[in-house]
């Protein structure tokens, strides 16, 4: 056992640091009022319906942008993969320019190209969702893009399409029903993360919407307000973020065993 | 007396046996090899010599000195892995001279001995190479100089040659073969593949499920296997079932067959005869074990031509020289072979 | 007649690239006009003044105290973070691989260290401040406990603090950067090692640390990008008002105190260059680092 010391401490170093502030905010947030521990401030969370409306919000926008990064991606990715290999690295650089553009330059380059005219996106409700929309696809790009690319390389991609091709099958039925169903596992980590990306993003929302109507900038209004109710929403927040995380989990694999069979 | 000892070693992996009981004496300078099928304990043994495995049982003695609980850093053995294992942030230099730097020796000995240690392995021009940049063969000749370097007491080769190519391999074997004779090292080689072992060893150990099945030197390992298991693991057989008739003579189908070793067996049992494809032969009046079939398939193989037989339900195999003076048998013929009573083993499982 | 046909042959093939080439254009596209577009608008605007006219001036604004101090800020918070996580994020790495503990652990430490990558941001900020903020739960505890946090000079909203919740996004980017270099450790690296007389100490010194510098490295430039484009923790801790490269952006972009549109555009220039160098030398070190761990 001794032997084993030195990892077991490195681990619950780090398993400390990782749950130490999470724990602390649940005690805090329980502490609305002196002396007991009480739910108040998540009364008062709930009370703003607010809460609500940013958090659903946030959410439709995450999901949307998962399913906007599948059907740009998994085409474009099986292509490269299949046909046009020395496309390859373009599009690999592509996928990193993400990293290279803080998300602060990036929603201003937004702002000061599609803001004003002659596209003026943001004059229209629809017009800003959308750019948002593209904010947060670039913002997951890079790990959807190696989610799904990680998928493609562990499976026999080639042997798989000319198979379903001899079969007869088309495109639409190989990509739904053949290649889709083999990545689905990787994609689904790659959506994880971009979804914890959108419902914590503060930048893109805080300055394309203002203060309300995204999740992460609602927040951090009432945190400059607030003292308790802060820490009720980032419990709240990680639970829903978990607990929806695992909803994607469960439908993946749920699917995944009506299609593949168990395994 | 004996160089390398094992006594009595024994290896479990909690309720798993991978090696039961391995006795071997191994002399000065011996090249030896452990010849089995995977899983067999082979390389388990092999790496309790290494002292990469703690023995559960049993003791290793190296040159009179009890080495069972030395670390493997104290052992003074070389070793060659499958894999080659070369540091990839090393020169083949570096990794030469690895353990000569890390044994703290001075720059201008480790200079000499990597100098030497590539000529042997006819590579001096590689020096500041790293491994990415050799093949295969390369970087285990380079594997093999590192653990010559050291001039170990004992050198280990765990399948050191079934990563490679066919021709790279058949070279570097014969290399190997070469640098073991010209240093006099007492040699451990890991193989499944029996060409290889008879090729290369002194003496070969046949090992199954943990076991020595059966030691000895190539030609009596082949020419008188002493199990079913050893028969059939080293060479192709032909194993028929036959009904003992007396000391020196058994019933196969219709034939009476003279057998030059005494049977032990009981008269009347039940038995199993072995006889090597390449031992049959047409059939002459001198040759009296004969055997009639009718020919099922013909493999021409180059220098040998393979004929199947059916003889009374049973396949028989049999080599015959390409002799372009003889016509090859035809498919669906009758064919008589024999063979010489010395050449029957009548095996003892 | 034999002509015609090997051109009408020629032709087909030609027209199935276009039609393959073109599946790419969506992407493509999509790259050039929400990535390429908005961030070139930026770099040409970073050398034009309010009134349009070509010029250099906007950079040469940057020579302005606060400006440096906020690069200064930005690289150092940045650098002392990288450093601090790869260390951390390293052992943990090191503790679930090389370390041999349970499957279990390896598995759930993998879990939460990608959660916590990604959970920075606004979240992140008021865990912190409920952890050890000036009534943070650990802050009461040690106050009890006899340790003044505050009196002693700490401050969650200071550079100190800033490092410490950074960290906590930090150093689980480093286990998960780290986890499948010190995988490609291969068992024989250490046994070829052993067998040639070097201990534990020199194995790790000679071999194995150098193995994994290239992946060490490129973990380190990762993280440092990782802390340089961070903007919500610091927004949301501070307020914005922490002099940081991302913050100064924001306040000359959008504020009212400070608003210069032009000097946004050359600091945003700046950044990108920086992290363009960074995400290049990370691409340079993770391809040897691949290299060396095939071989």
């Amino acid at each position: 056992m001794f032997r084993r010391f030195w990892p077991w401490l490195w681990v619950s170093l780090g398993v400390l640091y990782f749950f130490l502030p999470i724990y602390a905010t649940f005690v805090f947030s329980l502490k609305a009022k002196k002396g007991i521990f009480s739910l108040i401030a998540y009364d008062k969370v709930f009370a703003d319906p607010r809460f609500g409306s940013s958090f659903m919000f946030s959410t439709q926008m995450a999901l949307l942008t998962i399913f906007c990064c599948m059907v740009l991606l998994i085409p474009t990715l099986t292509v490269l993969h299949l046909f046009l290999r020395r496309l390859r690295p373009i599009v690999e650089f592509m996928a990193l320019v993400p990293f290279v553009i803080p998300s602060v330059v990036l929603v201003f380059g937004y702002l000061r190209v599609f803001a004003r005219p002659p596209l003026s996106l943001t004059n229209t409700t629809l017009g800003t969702y959308g750019l948002l929309l593209a904010g947060y696809m670039v913002l997951s790009m890079p790990y959807m893009y190696r989610s799904i690319d990680a998928g493609l390389r562990a499976i026999d991609l080639r042997t798989l399409v000319e198979a379903s091709q001899s079969l007869g099958a088309g495109w639409l039925t190989i990509f739904v029903r053949v290649i889709f169903p083999n990545i689905r596992v990787a994609v689904l980590n790659g959506s994880f993360v971009t979804f914890a990306i959108v419902i914590g993003e503060l930048t893109l929302a805080r300055f394309m919407l203002g203060n309300a109507v995204a999740f992460a900038p609602y927040l951090a209004e009432i945190g400059r307000a607030r003292a308790y109710e802060p820490a009720a929403i980032t419990v709240l927040s990680l639970l829903l973020t978990w607990g929806i995380v695992m909803i994607m989990q469960f439908l993946g694999r749920n699917t995944t065993a009506t299609i593949a069979g168990p395994r | 007396m004996s160089f390398l000892v094992l006594q009595g070693v024994r290896k479990q992996f909690g309720a798993t046996v991978a090696v039961a009981q391995f006795d071997l004496e191994i002399a000065r300078g011996e090249f030896v090899s452990f010849l089995g099928p995977s899983g067999c304990g082979k390389t388990t043994t092999l790496r309790m010599v290494a002292g990469f495995e703690q023995l559960t049982a049993g003791n290793i003695i190296l040159d009179g000195v009890d080495i069972s609980a030395t670390p493997p850093n104290k052992r003074n053995i070389g070793m060659v892995f499958q894999s080659y294992a070369l540091f990839p942030n090393m020169t083949v230099a570096e990794n030469i001279g690895f353990g000569l730097m890390v044994a703290g020796r001075p720059k201008a000995e480790i200079n000499a001995r990597v100098g030497e240690m590539l000529d042997l392995i006819a590579m001096p021009e590689y020096t500041a190479r790293y491994p990415y940049q050799l093949s295969g063969g390369q970087q285990q000749r380079v594997a093999l100089a590192r653990a010559l370097a050291l001039q170990p007491q004992v050198l280990l080769l765990d399948e050191p040659l079934s990563a490679l190519d066919a021709q790279i391999r058949d070279n570097l074997r014969q290399e190997i073969r070469e640098i073991q004779r010209r240093l006099g090292i007492t040699t451990i080689y890991v193989t499944h593949d029996q060409q290889e072992a008879m090729a290369l060893s002194d003496r070969i150990v046949v090992m199954s499920h943990g076991r020595v099945a059966q030691v000895g030197a190539p030609h009596e390992i082949y020419n008188t296997p002493r199990t079913r298991f050893v028969a059939s693991f080293v060479g192709t057989l032909n194993i028929l079932a036959a009904t003992v008739v007396d000391a020196h003579r058994v019933q196969v189908g219709d034939a009476v067959w003279h057998v030059a070793e005494s049977i032990v067996q009981p008269v009347g049992s039940t038995v199993e005869c072995a006889v090597r494809p390449e031992l049959l032969r047409a059939a002459t009046p001198e040759l009296p074990n004969q055997l009639t079939g009718v020919v099922q398939d013909v493999v021409f193989l180059g220098a040998t031509v393979r004929v199947t037989l059916l003889v009374q339900g049973q396949r028989v195999l049999v080599d015959l020289f390409n002799d372009a003076t003889h016509t090859i048998p035809q498919i669906n013929t009758t064919m008589t072979v024999g063979c010489d009573p010395r050449t029957v083993l009548v095996l003892a499982e | 007649m034999a002509n015609g046909a090997a051109q009408t042959w020629w032709r087909q093939i030609e027209w199935r690239r276009v039609g393959v080439s073109l599946t790419v254009a969506p992407f493509l596209l999509f790259a050039v006009l929400f990535m390429i577009l908005p961030a070139g608008s930026l770099l040409i605007e970073s050398f034009r003044n309010a009134q349009g006219q070509w010029t250099l001036a906007n950079f040469a604004d940057m020579n302005d105290p606060m400006i440096i101090e906020a690069y200064a800020m930005s690289l150092r918070i940045s650098i002392t973070t990288a450093i601090i996580g790869a260390i951390l994020g390293l052992l943990v790495a090191y503790a679930i691989t090389v370390g041999g503990l349970p499957r279990g652990i390896r598995t759930a430490i993998l879990t939460f260290s990608g959660v916590a990558s990604n959970f920075a941001g606004v979240p992140l900020a008021f865990a912190f401040v409920a952890t050890l903020g000036r009534t943070g739960i650990v802050t009461a505890l040690l106050t009890q406990l006899g340790i003044n946090l505050y009196k002693n000079g700490f401050n969650l909203y200071s550079y100190a603090g800033l490092v410490l919740v950074y960290v906590y996004f930090q150093f689980p980017l480093m286990v998960l950067v780290m986890t499948p270099a010190l995988d490609g450790l291969r068992r024989e690296w250490r046994e070829a090692s052993a067998i040639l007389g070097a201990n534990t100490a020199q194995y790790w010194r000679h071999v194995a640390l150098p193995i994994l510098m290239p992946a060490i490295l490129a973990g380190m430039v990762l993280l440092f990008g990782n802390a340089f484009g961070a903007f919500a923790t610091a927004y949301a801790l501070t307020g914005g008002t922490f002099t940081m490269v991302t913050n100064v952006i924001a306040q000359e972009m959008s504020g009212d105190v400070l608003h210069n549109e032009a000097l946004a555009y050359a600091l945003a220039t700046g950044m990108i260059v920086i992290m363009t160098i960074t995400i290049g030398t990370y691409t340079l070190l993770q391809r040897r680092a691949e290299r060396w761990l095939r071989a």
